[in-house]
């Protein structure tokens, strides 16, 4: 937009046209309070706290030019009456007075007519100390009322809107920012004002009450106090806190937050400003799933079996016990004894040095991050080789920009980028959500595309056909390989049939495929429903996004959205049997956590290490080979079924109480800084495996790589590494320098990582801190008027977004199809595991959020239902091929026929034991009891 | 259960527009007309209905005076006592009807018959002093006939019951010299005046 010169209280200077009044003179540094206003809302002028005298260049009737006085200044015509600046926008020429004595009055109006109605308990207020309305009144409100405080309205407080929110009526001064925050922002229309006049009232009537995954951010934004979490409500006064910045592993967005501490107390989780990531946002989750931090039932303490029940011990006893029966197994047997599992939730450190200790000490390739459940799928390379382009913004984007959403239900896998995707869309974006069902994200977007059940593949395919047959395939700049297989697998089929197959018109293809083919940047963003499907669809995603253009370059490319905070980050660093760090592709692999178990159960693997993952909570073959193991070690936050079951259980300390770094979805890597001491005698996950590999360097023979001459290209230090198998022992030199275990602190690891991974060049602990540009997104003198202490500025860094691989021009993207995977069994339905924010997390233990979690449901259609006549509430069963389950039936006039979804992960409901892959058929019975 | 006694009635109203949510206004008096009043089943009913979110259709509930959230009588008398009816004996009519009913303004009778309520001016000062009742307009009331009008009115309990406390089918009476007459719709204004004593 081009810029236009306004003055304000007399200092003149340019801003864009269309700025608001309070945002123009923002810019200039000067202040003009608000309240209903908030910078992330469109305004709607409630709450008169804005008011300022505003003037317009006086044009001359005949001319349209502007009159000139005898000074040769314009002469302004002042609006007879003020103005609410958040309403006005600003023009050429515009005259802002925010200071004069009529704008003072009628500051001191507003202010003091707020109060009639206000109750002043500050001192047993939450928001006491970072609250707008105190800080307004002080700075332009009257020193005194003139209300009699006996006339003052009561009423009973505090009311809660549902599980998390409370409402103190007498506080809330009615500016609507909750209101128009769930409407606008969160798309959950479940706040509502009742009544009028002085019995005006928020309410809540939805079912559960206030039914929002992002009900805190209204605390944030509420200008007062009326608005308070039952999680924080009357924990502690705001100035006591001292903010130690994290990162949020619940998901793989990634939020910024604060863990807000009293000494070594966390007392409440809040955001921290990060434009490109959260923007000022947390969801609930992130803000009330961090209860477990503090939990009783943490582990304290490492734990040594003796018979059925464990004895405590100290670390070095552990350790050393630990050290002593992987040499064991190692030496009788090989490495390839030996497995570990690290959770896709520890930090990069952890990974990184997990693997190396199994790599180069252990000489084990059997890792992955993977439960080793029948729907584990394949592991995704795409989200990395294809991954957003450094410099990547999301809040950059809008007008010009196709966002496609496919198979992924975002609110309940990563719920902050519902919020974002909404905001592209309001910028202009435009939004295509192509899923086999109905998904909240669906609302919001530009075209939804339901493709039939199980036509996602169809789908894909006519998209990448439409952009052939278009010529895209000339304009890639990628290496690649493979074209011709993939023209030949598409045009094997029509326009029309692939159409068909897919359940979708084509003329929803072919604007689909020109909105990204046009677009100026493209994003893909895939999750748990789109990798069911198989590595097939997924790469035909990726051909997808290849030929629209719209890869190796900023703010285009594909979004993964994997399970747990760093699924991304165990990919990249080689927690996975097949890859080094850096999607080093190794010849010689591991065992995948999918063969784990019968590899246990059969003894070929006798030593397991479990770092953060509870396979034995679900997994009945998990539990067998857990049994019949030599030695299990589980590294855990507690003691979890899969800890009952160790012979040692080493306590780890959680995210808030260790420094580490973490890779979200869209490859940005963000440090978290340790915010309390860790509980009890537990360690940080990444000094545990560095002590136990000090150890097992100091006592073992093995593994020194045995330097086999022949043809050993001195390239690559594989150390020591054993096959799957364990038979033929890989050819390996001497590695370049000594393995070292001496880090001292995880900044020390992360450098080796910058140095040693190529994408994570330059990701060390001083450049992530460097990040932190509070010019960017920090406050401004006057940013009380806005936000106001409920939202933090980022001062410990934005993070560091890391280029997508094929960018580097390392990789050749091979574009040959895959066949479609082919399903043999004749049961009617699809089973889908439903991945759910508020699904079996055991991490959310402890928090306001265990009421809210899922219950066990089998949800199937509308039309299924009536043919087999089930109403809501019967028992009903599914039968797979391996198993079958039962629960309550849940009839869902949204789903599709021909599709059953199940909660995934909910303890008493375990899918596993009825998956056959990533994708089950199964067939319902109604129970007749 | 509404959509099910209703079917038609509910299509038709829809029907006349384009978006579905456009009709909350008509089917919450259809609502309130058949249950009495809205209770929070019955707002939940008209949103499932509309597919609107129920917090919106109870913010509409909230707002309206005229929808009745708690249950109400047969009757809804409204009695006006802006200022030109307070010149003119509503403060009295007010106390009459008190009285007579023994409630106070806001209560039901007990068996159901009469809720008393006072509004702001209702836009016929010219016939002060004027009560609404069910929304019928009835002009000209003054409290020494009180009673006479609350005869009137439990004779037309039927009828009210029939046409729903919501006034969708209200029309406009006079209290004159032989009781209450029915104003036609149509009536001149003038031939009303010259009725008046
Ligand atoms: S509760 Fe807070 S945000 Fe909501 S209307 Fe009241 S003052 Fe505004
Ligand atoms: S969206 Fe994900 S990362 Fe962000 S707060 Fe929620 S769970 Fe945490
Ligand atoms: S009216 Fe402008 S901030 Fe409320
Ligand atoms: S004052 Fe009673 S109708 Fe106007």
């Amino acid at each position: 937009m081009p810029d236009v010169t306004i003055t304000v209280d007399g200092r003149s200077f340019s801003v864009p046209a269309g700025t608001n009044v309070v945002d123009a003179a923002r810019m200039g540094g000067i202040a003009i309070p608000v309240f209903c206003y908030h910078p992330r809302m469109p305004a709607v002028g409630m709450c008169r706290m804005c008011l300022v005298q505003v003037g317009m260049p006086k044009l001359d009737p005949a001319t349209r030019q502007p009159l000139m006085d005898a000074q040769g200044q314009p002469v302004i015509a002042l609006m007879p009456k003020l103005q609410t600046g958040c309403t006005t926008p600003v023009s050429e020429g515009m005259v802002i007075n925010t200071k004069t004595e009529e704008v003072q009055f009628a500051q001191k109006g507003v202010l003091e007519f707020l109060l009639t109605s206000h109750p002043l308990d500050c001192p047993v207020c939450d928001k006491g100390g970072e609250c707008p309305l105190q800080n307004l009144t002080m700075e332009w409100g009257p020193g005194q009322s003139r209300f009699d405080y006996n006339d003052k309205v009561h009423f009973e407080k505090p009311v809660p809107l549902g599980d998390l929110i409370l409402l103190d009526r007498e506080r809330c001064i009615l500016c609507s920012r909750c209101v128009r925050f769930q409407d606008e922002l969160a798309d959950d229309s479940v706040l509502g004002f009742d009544h009028r006049g002085r019995n005006w009232m928020i309410v809540s009537k939805s079912d559960p009450p206030f039914a929002s995954k992002f009900s805190g951010n209204t605390t944030d934004i509420c200008p007062v106090g009326a608005l308070t979490t039952a999680d924080f409500r009357f924990k502690a006064r705001v100035w006591e806190l001292s903010s130690k910045p994290g990162i949020c592993t619940l998901c793989p967005v990634g939020c910024n937050l604060n863990f807000d501490m009293r000494h070594d107390r966390l007392m409440r989780v809040m955001p921290r400003e990060n434009g490109a990531v959260n923007d000022i946002w947390l969801c609930d989750k992130g803000r009330f799933g961090h209860r477990f931090i503090e939990h009783e039932s943490r582990l304290h303490a490492p734990l040594i079996r003796h018979g059925d029940h464990f004895v405590e011990a100290s670390w070095e006893e552990a350790l050393t016990l630990v050290a002593e029966k992987l040499a064991a197994v190692q030496s009788a047997r090989g490495g390839s004894a030996i497995a570990g599992l690290a959770a896709p939730r520890l930090s990069n450190e952890d990974l990184y040095l997990f693997q190396r200790l199994f790599r180069e000490q252990l000489g084990s390739n059997n890792l992955d991050h993977h439960l080793g459940s029948p729907d584990d799928g394949d592991h995704d390379d795409l989200g990395g080789l294809l991954a957003v382009g450094k410099g990547t913004n999301l809040m950059e984007l809008g007008a010009g920009t196709t966002v496609l959403v496919f198979g992924a239900d975002p609110e309940e896998e990563a719920p902050l980028y519902l919020l974002r995707l909404r905001a592209l869309v309001q910028r202009g974006a435009q939004l295509f959500v192509a899923n086999q069902r109905a998904t909240k994200l669906e609302r919001s977007a530009t075209q939804a595309l339901r493709y039939s059940v199980g036509g996602e593949l169809a789908l894909a395919r006519a998209l990448v056909r439409e952009l052939l047959e278009r010529g895209a395939a000339e304009r890639i700049k990628l290496k690649h390989s493979g074209l011709d297989a993939l023209r030949k697998q598409v045009l094997a089929q029509t326009p029309e049939q692939l159409a068909a197959a897919a359940g979708i018109a084509h003329e929803q293809i072919v604007a689909l495929a020109t909105a990204l083919l046009e677009a100026e940047h493209g994003l893909i963003m895939y999750g748990a429903e789109a990798r069911s499907a198989g590595l097939a669809l997924i790469e035909t995603l990726g051909a997808l996004a290849v030929l629209s253009g719209n890869v190796g370059k900023p703010n285009s490319g594909m979004i993964a959205l994997l399970p747990g905070g760093n699924s991304r980050g165990a990919l990249d660093l080689g927690v996975r049997p097949d890859a080094r760090p850096g999607y080093v592709l190794m010849p010689q692999r591991g065992l995948p956590a999918q063969q784990l178990w019968s590899a246990a159960r059969d003894g070929h693997v006798r030593a397991l290490w479990i770092a953060g993952l509870d396979p034995a909570a679900c997994l009945p073959d998990a539990r067998e080979a857990l049994t019949a193991a030599e030695f299990v070690v589980v590294q855990e936050l507690f003691m979890s079924e899969t800890a009952r079951m160790a012979d040692v259980v080493l306590p780890a300390a959680s995210v808030a109480e260790r420094d580490g770094t973490y890779t979200n979805a869209e490859r940005r890597v963000q440090r978290s800084r340790a915010a309390r001491a860790p509980h009890g005698q537990s360690r940080p996950d990444w000094q545990i495996f560095q002590d136990v590999a000090q150890m097992l360097a100091d006592m073992m023979v093995l593994p020194h790589p045995r330097v086999e001459a022949e043809g050993a290209k001195p390239a690559k230090a594989a150390k020591g590494a054993k096959t799957a198998k364990g038979q033929n022992e890989q050819v390996v030199t001497r590695p370049p320098e000594p393995p070292r275990w001496d880090y001292l602190t995880p900044d020390e690891v992360a450098a080796e990582i910058a140095e040693r991974v190529p994408s994570y060049g330059g990701v060390t602990y001083e450049a992530l801190a460097a990040t932190g540009n509070p010019g960017v997104w920090g406050r401004q003198a006057n940013e009380a008027v806005f936000y106001d202490g409920t939202s933090y500025e980022n001062t410990e860094g934005i993070g560091i977004a890391l280029p997508s691989l094929i960018s580097t021009g390392r990789f050749t993207l091979s574009l040959s199809p895959r066949p479609a995977p082919v399903v043999k069994d004749e049961r009617p339905l699809l089973l889908l595991a439903q991945p759910l924010a508020y699904g079996g997390d055991p991490l959310l233990r402890g928090s306001l959020l265990e009421r809210q979690l899922a219950q066990p449901a089998i949800v199937i259609s509308q039309s299924d239902a009536e043919k087999l006549n089930i109403q809501n509430g019967d028992r009903v069963r599914i039968v797979s091929a391996v198993g079958e389950l039962s629960a309550a039936a849940r009839v869902h006039a949204d789903l599709p026929p021909g599709l059953v979804m199940v909660p995934a992960g909910l303890p008493g409901l375990c899918l596993s034991r009825i998956q056959t892959g990533p994708r089950t058929r199964v067939s319902l019975v109604k129970v007749v009891v | 259960m509404l959509l099910q006694t209703h079917q038609a009635e509910i299509e038709t109203i829809i029907g006349r527009y384009p978006s579905k949510r456009s009709a909350v206004l008509p089917l919450l008096y259809l609502a309130q007309d058949t249950y009495g009043y809205l209770s929070p089943e019955a707002i939940r009913e008209v949103a499932e209905i509309l597919e609107l979110p129920p917090t919106q259709v109870f913010e509409v509930v909230g707002f309206y005076t005229l929808f009745y959230d708690r249950p109400v009588g047969t009757w809804v008398i409204q009695v006006c006592d802006d200022v030109p009816c307070c010149y003119v004996g509503a403060e009295e009519l007010i106390a009459a009807l008190k009285a007579t009913l023994g409630i106070s303004e806001e209560q039901t009778t007990a068996d159901g018959m009469f809720t008393l309520q006072r509004v702001k001016c209702l836009a016929s000062c010219d016939r002060a002093p004027v009560v609404q009742a069910n929304l019928d307009y009835i002009y000209d009331v003054h409290a020494e006939r009180a009673e006479e009008l609350l005869n009137n009115l439990r004779a037309r309990a039927a009828e009210a019951k029939q046409r729903g406390v919501s006034g969708r089918f209200a029309e406009d009476y006079l209290l004159g010299p032989q009781g209450i007459v029915h104003i036609p719709r149509d009536a001149p204004y003038q031939q009303e005046r010259g009725e008046r004593k």
